[in-house]
């Protein structure tokens, strides 16, 4: 592997050896980009939950098609507002999407909760954090 | 009947089981769609033949396509709450991948993070039988 010795004794959270502010945008950008992940993804599971393979009945599917077109704008939405700032402060409004889901599965799709679950989705916010303060 | 309901809970596993492997492999796909993305942006113009022969990025939307039918296929079979966490498998991927080709620093807290991203999303798949 390519180890890069550039950053050697910078800290952690700088992006390219030089220390970015994340700027108020890039987090606004990627909560709205979560929030609007989240919701897409609820919409594919509905869509998905009432799947026929008829193309006709694929474009009346409103929440397939409302979910395909979240979808498809969170993840470059999601990647630009990364860009824009420090990984340690993202990645955790990122990791923010699995506690939406967890409410609107819930709330909508009448999924139970139990401790695999909360123990696991809690062990990946954590993970995820950390990585974010690593890079 | 009892048999048949300890058949139809099999069944059910089965699928789940299928799903879960589905959405892995989306996560695979998403990844190597963004480091595609990532290797072409250089090449990014409004240029029509430009974009027509930047290979790297019309791979990276092939990929991305692909997973978001694989993925809606498998959300037809499995819970939300159960496969939407796999997708945390992508900072796992994006990691190594970045590594390896684009020469970003690994570290401990970075492998840390990835046991800790695999344990959960073991665990989570406990929780789906």
């Amino acid at each position: 592997m390519g180890w890069d010795h550039r950053n050697h004794g910078r800290s952690l959270c700088n992006r390219d050896g030089v220390k970015i502010a994340t700027s108020n945008l890039s987090i606004i950008l990627v909560i709205i980009a979560t929030f609007i992940g989240a919701i897409g993804s609820l919409c594919l599971k509905l869509g998905a939950n009432n799947l026929s393979f008829k193309p006709i009945e694929i474009i009346k599917n409103k929440f397939l098609i409302i979910g395909v077109l979240l979808y498809g704008l969170s993840s470059p939405l999601a990647l630009i507002a990364l860009k824009g700032g420090e990984l340690s402060v993202l990645y955790p409004l990122v990791s923010l999407s699995y506690i939406w889901i967890i409410l609107f599965s819930m709330k909508f799709l009448n999924e139970k909760m139990n401790v695999y679950k909360v123990l696991g989705i809690t062990t990946i916010i954590i993970s995820v954090v950390l990585i974010g303060l690593a890079a | 009947m009892e048999a048949e309901k300890v058949m139809q809970n099999a069944e059910k596993s089965k699928e789940i089981r299928k799903a879960i492997l589905m959405v892995i492999f989306v996560t695979i796909f998403t990844s190597i769609g963004q480091l595609l993305f990532k290797i072409s942006a250089d090449k990014l113009a409004l240029d029509f033949y430009l974009l027509i022969t930047n290979y790297a990025m019309i791979a990276g939307f092939v990929l991305y396509f692909t997973g978001a039918i694989i993925l809606i296929l498998a959300l037809k079979k499995g819970e939300l709450s159960v496969l939407y966490p796999i997708i945390a498998l992508s900072f796992i991927w994006v990691s190594l991948l970045s590594a390896y080709f684009l020469g970003e620093p690994m570290s401990i807290q970075k492998w840390v993070g990835i046991i800790g991203i695999m344990a959960g999303v073991s665990a989570i798949g406990m929780g789906s039988k």
